[in-house]
């Protein structure tokens, strides 16, 4: 009876078999079992159906509990997504909320200075190197400059916009008299810069596609760029199909700059001390000298 | 027969009872689904041959979701558990698949 069939034991390719009998062989060992001792008692016939029909029962629970915890995450994960959209939302409205707080505060400190120097000449002096350096708000007229990436910008690298771009068309602006220049609201300073990390940052304030650069400055700001020869260039580019960036400039009155968020300390630049205090007399020159 | 309404009545117990599953046993749950299906269809397949057996139904259930769990488990300890998930899905998708093609050709002799 058992030479009937090929040994099991000997299986060189799991999977073949696998494929060739998906049945669990201890079914046929089963029924010749059964051939052989004929058939179950009653009671025990009894107590098998009843397990299996439990078995079944239970299957039955599994599939339905199955389906609706799939059911039930579909929603929780959309919970979290909203969730932390809310929270993004909320640390920008109060990111917002304490900006507002520090222009007042920077302009109340500029009250109470104009109100120390009492010399309405030095003021407006003053006030003229405030706007300049990004530390007052800033009106006027002048021109937004709205760069984008290109449709393909994820996969083609000549598409994608990068700081250098930034920073080349902020000197140009610069150079051709531009007063104060805010990319995507975060306003430059000469202290900003315009680096590369996990995408663009300005200062300290990661800014995203499309770019919008907005200078406030002479009123023929936009054609003095147009024609110079950095306009020139990004206008000649992006009409050409291997880049195909999104570029436009264009002049606007009335535009508002917002005041720089100055950090709260220089990096390099210190105060110089006051000639002939002892700090300032440099403290290494007795070391070494007499041996 | 029977068997169908007792599958039956397990869904509409499932739906009306509505029993959470313990987080820490929710990873095995996709696993014991595709185990238990593959049970369900051997015994189809073995009823329609004419070789079904109770006892041999029940435990190659037990057995299934056991060793399933188990797999899974262990890979879930060594860090390959989506892995070896993988290989327990293939593996019994595999018999699945065999079983249902034979109770088809079974059921339309095609």
């Amino acid at each position: 009876m058992t030479v009937k069939k090929e040994p099991r034991i000997y299986q060189a390719d799991f999977l073949t078999e696998l494929f060739r009998h998906p049945l669990d062989p201890a079914y046929e060992q089963a029924a010749e079992a059964r051939k052989r001792n004929g058939p179950l008692k009653k009671p025990q016939l009894v107590v098998r159906k009843t397990v299996t029909f439990i078995v079944l029962t239970i299957i039955g629970a599994l599939l339905a509990v199955a389906y609706q915890q799939v059911i039930r995450e579909a929603p929780d994960k959309e919970k979290v997504r909203a969730g932390l959209i809310e929270q993004i939302l909320q640390k920008r409205d109060s990111t917002r909320a304490l900006a507002q707080t520090a222009e007042q505060l920077q302009a109340e400190v500029a009250a109470l200075r104009d109100a120390a120097i009492g010399d309405p000449a030095q003021i407006e002096a003053l006030r003229q190197l405030d706007a300049i350096t990004g530390q007052r708000k800033i009106t006027g007229d002048g021109v937004v400059i709205k760069i984008s990436d290109g449709p393909h910008a994820a996969t083609v690298r000549q598409q994608q916009i990068n700081h250098y771009d930034l920073m080349i068309i902020v000197n140009q602006l610069w150079a051709l008299g531009a007063d104060g220049i805010a990319i995507n609201g975060q306003r430059l300073t000469s202290l900003t810069q315009i680096s590369s990390g996990s995408g663009i940052s300005v200062g300290s304030e990661l800014v995203v596609n499309p770019y919008e650069i907005v200078a406030v400055g002479p009123s023929d700001l936009d054609r003095r760029f147009t024609k110079s020869v950095i306009g020139g260039v990004y206008l000649q580019y992006r009409d050409d199909p291997r880049f195909r960036f999104g570029f436009s400039v264009e002049a606007k009155d009335d535009l508002t700059l917002p005041a720089a968020v100055l950090p709260p300390e220089l990096t390099h630049a210190k105060v110089p001390a006051p000639a002939g205090s002892p700090s300032a007399t440099p403290s290494s020159s007795p070391s070494g000298g007499g041996r | 027969m029977i068997a169908v309404l007792a599958l039956i009545a397990g869904v509409v117990a499932g739906v009306l009872l509505e029993p959470t599953v313990p987080l820490a046993l929710q990873p095995y749950l996709p696993i014991a689904v595709v185990a238990a299906l593959d049970a369900v269809f051997g015994g189809v397949r073995a009823k329609l041959d004419g070789i079904f057996d109770d006892k041999q139904f029940v435990i190659s259930f037990i057995s299934n979701v056991l060793v399933a769990a188990l797999i899974v488990y262990l890979g879930d300890q060594l860090g390959v558990g989506t892995q070896l998930s993988t290989g327990v899905v293939v593996v019994l998708g595999v018999r699945i698949f065999g079983n249902v093609a034979a109770i088809r050709r079974h059921l339309f002799r095609a």
